[in-house]
């Protein structure tokens, strides 16, 4: 049988966010971007266009950067999924926070948690990009302020291929 | 935004669930901006990603068949389209950021809406039901030059290029049951009484992409210009698909076939016949990339802003044929 959830229904998706498991009651227009600020506080991720077009909302969906403003939160039931805040142990920043830190690389800061999430996701995948594959899987997230050769720089310090492994 | 969302798990429960208004909805990188914007409007969704029959990619004796589920940077990344379909694999890496790859499906991508810069500001244009082409005497730039009618809009898609180019045959299913549809018939321009841009029926989905077992002696290429090196639509493509062999031993080595498909210069992959039967029989070496007179779009008629793409589009070919020979 075909389950159908009418637009004006509110039913139960439990998603695994940074680890935890969350039961959420959403109607199926909600987004996942929403879900995550309003539902469960999790502001480090921001909606900037809203139309998947600047990588802002970037979060990882079992491990893969997507786009949270056009994602509906209902067909993420049972995923795991990791925000900004899923990085750090407490005090304890992950090597990606702490190469942006240490290469200043934002300004405003409005996409660096997108930023931040796409660079930990290739290294997951990659740990030794070269610069041209570093490029390319950070094209999806723009940075108006114009840090992308800082972006660069601390993507590139973190590169098993830039330290000669 | 107001509409159920249908969860089906078979292709039965999905047709039967695309009652009136209802929506196809796969990855969504396209149609939920769509319906954001309001312009785009539906009762209900129905989401196929459950519905398994539509995964997977597999070999068989004579063909290789692509679930239409299979995701953008899935085919990027699959070892087998690599080796044997380059140029789709490159299309398909080419295409949009790596989110979008993530979450876009193959079958949404040969679905897609145009990316005419009016039709996605909402104005009354043939596309949203009126009686004009706004881009023909105005940003015409991105605009078509070749085998437009009313509208010159340009196809969006970077796979499309390379399905053709490699002839490849496309499955869809509906009310009516199943039909399959060579990539190349696919697509269609839209014009004044019928916007569609590919003719596809409102209730058929796109099931499996079929591509043909090629022998080894084929390769192919996708080669995409844009205003940026990255993250946005072709100002001209092309996909290449090419067949060299020895006709006997001693013999030079000749381009036996060719088939050269472009992309953004019309409302379709558009397939370039004289420059394939040029290129035919040809001895294949670098004397052909660097001395070959390529008449390409020969028949273009292109807009007050874009003629570039004609001569950008042959520099393209050539790009495409030099690559193909320096990975011999």
């Amino acid at each position: 049988m075909t389950r159908i959830v009418k637009s004006d229904e509110r039913v139960a998706v439990e998603l695994t966010v940074n680890g935890e498991r969350e039961r959420v009651y959403i109607e199926p227009t909600r987004f996942l971007a929403e879900v995550l600020r309003h539902d469960l506080a999790l502001t480090g991720l921001k909606v900037s266009c809203g139309m998947a077009n600047c990588g802002a909302c970037t979060v990882l969906v079992d491990g893969m950067p997507v786009y949270s403003c056009i994602t509906l939160a209902l067909d993420c039931e049972g995923r795991s999924i990791t925000t900004i805040e899923g990085l750090s142990q407490g005090n304890d920043l992950h090597p990606v926070q702490r190469a942006f830190i240490e290469h200043d690389a934002f300004q405003c800061g409005f996409c660096t948690s997108g930023q931040i999430l796409s660079m930990t996701a290739l290294l997951e995948k990659n740990p030794t990009p070269d610069e041209g594959e570093l490029r390319h899987n950070m094209s999806g997230n723009l940075c108006r302020c114009g840090a992308y050769v800082k972006i660069l720089q601390a993507g590139m310090s973190l590169s098993g291929a830039e330290r000669g492994e | 935004m107001n509409f159920d969302i249908a969860f089906p798990q078979t292709f039965d429960e999905a047709i039967s669930a695309n009652e009136n208004g209802a929506r196809w909805f796969a990855g969504g990188t396209d149609l939920i901006p769509l319906l954001k914007s309001d312009f785009v409007h539906t009762t209900r969704l129905v989401n196929l990603k459950r519905v398994d029959e539509l995964r997977g990619v597999v070999e068989t004796n004579d063909s290789v068949r692509i679930g239409a589920l299979t995701t953008l940077a899935e085919l990027a990344g699959h070892e087998l389209i690599r080796a044997k379909y380059r140029a789709l694999a490159q299309a398909c890496d080419l295409a949009a950021s790596p989110q979008i790859r993530n979450m876009g499906t193959l079958g949404g991508n040969l679905n897609q809406a145009s990316r005419c810069p009016y039709y996605r500001n909402n104005f009354p244009c043939y596309l949203h039901g009126g009686d004009k082409c706004f881009m023909r005497d105005g940003e015409n730039r991105e605009a078509a030059v070749i085998g437009y009618h009313d509208c010159v809009h340009v196809h969006p898609s970077d796979p499309a290029n390379a399905l053709v180019a490699l002839d490849a045959q496309i499955v869809v299913r509906g009310r009516e049951g199943e039909r399959t549809i060579a990539a190349q018939e696919f697509f269609r321009a839209p014009d004044a009484n019928d916007t569609r841009m590919n003719v596809l029926n409102a209730d058929e989905m796109i099931t499996e992409i079929i591509l043909p077992n090629d022998s080894e002696n084929t390769r192919s290429v996708y080669v995409k210009a844009m205003d940026r090196a990255v993250w946005t639509f072709a100002l001209a493509s092309v996909a290449v698909k090419l067949e060299i062999r020895e006709r006997s031993a001693g013999d030079s080595t000749r381009l036996e076939t060719a088939c050269v498909v472009f992309g953004g210069v019309a409302p379709i992959p558009y397939r370039e016949l004289r420059v394939e039967k040029m290129l035919s029989g040809k001895e294949w070496n670098k004397d052909l990339v660097t001395q070959g007179k390529f008449a390409v779009l020969q028949d273009a008629e292109p807009l007050a802003h874009n003629a570039y793409k004609i001569r950008l589009a042959r520099g393209l070919l050539k790009r495409a044929l030099r690559e193909c020979l320096e990975n011999a």
